[in-house]
């Protein structure tokens, strides 16, 4: 069943959608939730209140692409569950691997407090990765929106994996010389 | 990670999730695995990306060539002129040399009795078209190949630091000059004295234990290894010696005209800036390039200030310091302390800073420079804090290398009638010289020059800096000559060697 479809049967209200959603995205969902909780039991889970997070979205969203609709809202609930996983003990997994290397972009907050404003800052990751050669911008996404493993990403783009943590490290200092332009994370909005 | 910076980063995390679908429909259509992209680029063009791919954290180039004087008219036609194309008709007659992929290479030239081969017709032209690699066997480095890999490099190093008395920088890649001997070897009357200061006696087993690991250290695309061989418009060269070039080694091979200007730009195409040729004769070239991001880059305006360096001839020169208060390996070593600054690409640049009194200068530290000593400075270095200092600085040196490889034991390979699976005639190497250039900057790439240096505030972050200082950093300043090594970390092979005398 064709995306539109499964979303008019969202907007009737018929518990069809879901069986359609799960038929064409679960897979896909529970490899995303997976790659970020490492736990087919929370994957599980996570994918369960995804699907109950677009049961309530639509209507009245009309979402074009179901897929990457559905993607971003399972990602979101399992970064926020393994968030406040945690907050208590530190799991394993890729995640926690990803999360270290993210920090490299963000200096310590010791100055004055910023108020972070979502939206600007999801506008600044567009208008950084539109700047970026479309191999470079697919090798960080990979890691760093799918949380792929550096070998898996190795494998994909037929790099050593030397090569892609190389190009992942340049990202990232790039990404960290603009987040520190623009003022976020206590960077200098002067600069 | 303190808790407000695992916060940014669960935010940023987060956000990654808002992007553009369009990114994400880009990352869905890519095929499931792509093939391993060819590292082989065309000959002709590799010099030109190595030299748009110039500086970043080091970066160095090394040519080295041999030539000699006189070369005696060799038995081959000398009118065919025209430019040549990738068609076997062109070589002397028909028999040409077969480039169908076979298990073994085609030629194994192991023993003095050599089967040369026919000779390339004459002409100005890229020797290597219509020549394909077959297939090798890989042969992997074991512990004792490595080691006598190591050797060689510092062998060669001690013997270009004991000529200095001039105060000047050292700058040597012993794993250039490697490759273009085992090239060299490769058309030599008497390669065992090659190939046992290579630590290898049989010839071909060197060709691929090289040829492997040169596909190791240049898999990461950090550093590149090519030879080039130059031959004067009268000498002949036998096909066989150009298969192993293309089996083993991938080099370039040019004939035309020393004299002739479009000789000297192919020359120069090739390695990406102008070099020398010899009046007549031969010349080979190793070329390596190394480009190398700092793992934790000199980022902020306070990470690079001015400072004075006291050179090796005495003076005093201003230089700019790239400076950094972090955690890394401290080097205690027989004589010397110092460090190691990784590279994000595999290599490490190791520091060592002769104890003051011990030696009578830089040189003389050098001269007795082991592999074992740094070996276990490195093994026994912790990661600790340390106030770094070190010049930003652009090393050239010219060495030459007969005097050098002769102390080691190199004699027949200048010899007359030196190269007869090589070349037909005569011919012998009269002169060897490498040149190599390093530079170190606070980054290396061009796009983040000192205007775009971030502020000194927020304080640096990065995971070398993570752990909290528990007391007093040791100081790593290097105001005075010093050794360096760039070596690939997991084996400490060094592949570029130097000292920084301040000129």
């Amino acid at each position: 069943m064709e995306d539109r479809e499964i979303v008019a049967l969202y907007w009737s209200r018929s518990e069809q959608a879901l069986a359609e959603t799960e038929a064409r995205y679960g897979s896909y969902c529970r490899a995303i939730a997976l790659r970020v909780l490492h736990s087919e039991q929370d994957a599980e889970e996570c994918v369960n209140d995804a699907y109950l997070d677009v049961w309530n979205r639509i209507p009245p969203q009309k979402p074009d692409a179901l897929g990457a609709f559905l993607g971003k809202i399972v990602r979101h609930i399992a970064i926020d569950r393994l968030r406040r996983r945690s907050a208590k003990k530190r799991g394993g997994g890729e995640t926690p691997l990803a999360l270290d290397e993210l920090a490299e972009c963000v200096p310590d907050r010791d100055g004055v407090e910023q108020t972070l404003e979502r939206k600007a800052l999801t506008e600044l990751l567009n208008r950084f990765l539109a700047g970026l050669e479309p191999t470079e911008r697919s090798v960080f996404l990979r890691r760093y929106w799918y949380i792929e493993p550096v070998a898996d990403i190795a494998n994909r783009f037929g790099f050593t994996e030397s090569k892609v943590k190389s190009m992942l490290h340049r990202t990232r200092g790039k990404l960290r010389t603009a987040l520190a332009e623009q003022g976020y994370f206590g960077g200098n909005a002067d600069e | 990670m303190n808790e407000r910076k695992t916060a940014s980063a669960w935010e940023l995390l987060d956000a990654f999730g808002d992007v553009d679908d369009r990114f994400l429909a880009e990352v869905e259509a890519q095929p499931e695995v792509q093939k391993r992209r060819s590292r082989v680029r065309p000959r002709w063009l590799a010099a030109a990306c190595v030299a748009a791919a110039v500086t970043v954290g080091a970066s160095l180039a090394v040519g080295l060539s041999f030539g000699r004087g006189t070369v005696a008219p060799s038995d081959v036609s000398s009118e065919e002129t025209s430019e040549v194309t990738s068609s076997p008709a062109v070589l002397e007659n028909s028999s040409a040399p077969s480039v169908e992929p076979s298990v073994e290479p085609s030629v194994e030239p192991s023993s003095p009795t050599w089967d040369t081969g026919k000779l390339v017709a004459m002409g100005n032209r890229n020797l290597m078209e219509g020549f394909t690699a077959n297939p090798v066997e890989l042969l992997a480095s074991d512990e004792a190949f490595l080691a006598s890999q190591r050797e060689f490099a510092y062998a060669l190093f001690r013997a270009s630091a004991t000529r200095r008395t001039d105060g000047s920088d050292v700058a040597v890649s012993p794993l250039s000059t490697e490759w273009a001997l085992a090239l060299a070897a490769n058309g030599a009357d008497a390669p065992e004295e090659l190939t046992e200061l290579l630590g290898e006696t049989s010839l071909p087993r060197l060709n691929r234990l090289l040829r492997t690991l040169r596909e190791r250290l240049t898999a990461d695309e950090a550093l590149t290894l090519d030879a080039g061989l130059w031959f004067d418009e009268p000498v002949g060269v036998y096909e066989d010696f150009l298969q192993v070039n293309a089996d083993y080694f991938g080099g370039a091979a040019y004939r035309g005209s020393f004299a002739d200007a479009q000789t000297l730009q192919t020359l120069a195409d090739w390695a990406g800036g102008p070099l020398k040729l010899p009046d007549s004769g031969v010349a080979l070239y190793g070329k390596m390039t190394f480009s190398g991001t700092w793992e934790t880059p000199f980022l902020r305006e306070d990470e690079v200030v001015d400072g004075v360096f006291h050179a090796a001839d005495g003076t005093e020169q201003a230089v700019q310091y790239l400076s950094q208060e972090r955690r890394m390996s401290y080097l205690i070593g027989d004589g010397f302390y110092g460090g190691v600054l990784p590279y994000a690409e595999g290599y490490d640049f190791v520091l060592l800073q002769p104890w003051e009194g011990r030696w009578a200068d830089v040189y003389d530290f050098a001269s007795a420079l082991t592999p074992s000593a740094v070996a276990e400075a490195i093994a026994e270095g912790s990661p600790i804090w340390v106030d770094l200092m070190l010049p930003k600085f652009t090393a050239h040196a010219e060495t030459p290398l007969q005097e050098t490889l002769s102390a080691l034991g190199v004699e027949k390979l200048f010899g007359a009638g030196a190269l007869p699976a090589m070349v037909s005639g005569d011919a012998s190497l009269s002169a060897a010289v490498q040149t190599l250039s390093v530079s170190v900057g606070e980054l290396g790439t061009e796009a983040l020059a000192a205007d775009r240096l971030i502020p000194v505030e927020p304080p640096v972050s990065s995971t070398v800096t993570d752990a909290p200082m528990t007391s007093a950093p040791e100081w790593l300043h290097l105001e005075s000559p010093f050794v360096y090594l760039i070596v690939e970390r997991e084996t400490v092979l060094p592949v570029v060697m130097g000292i920084y005398a301040g000129n």
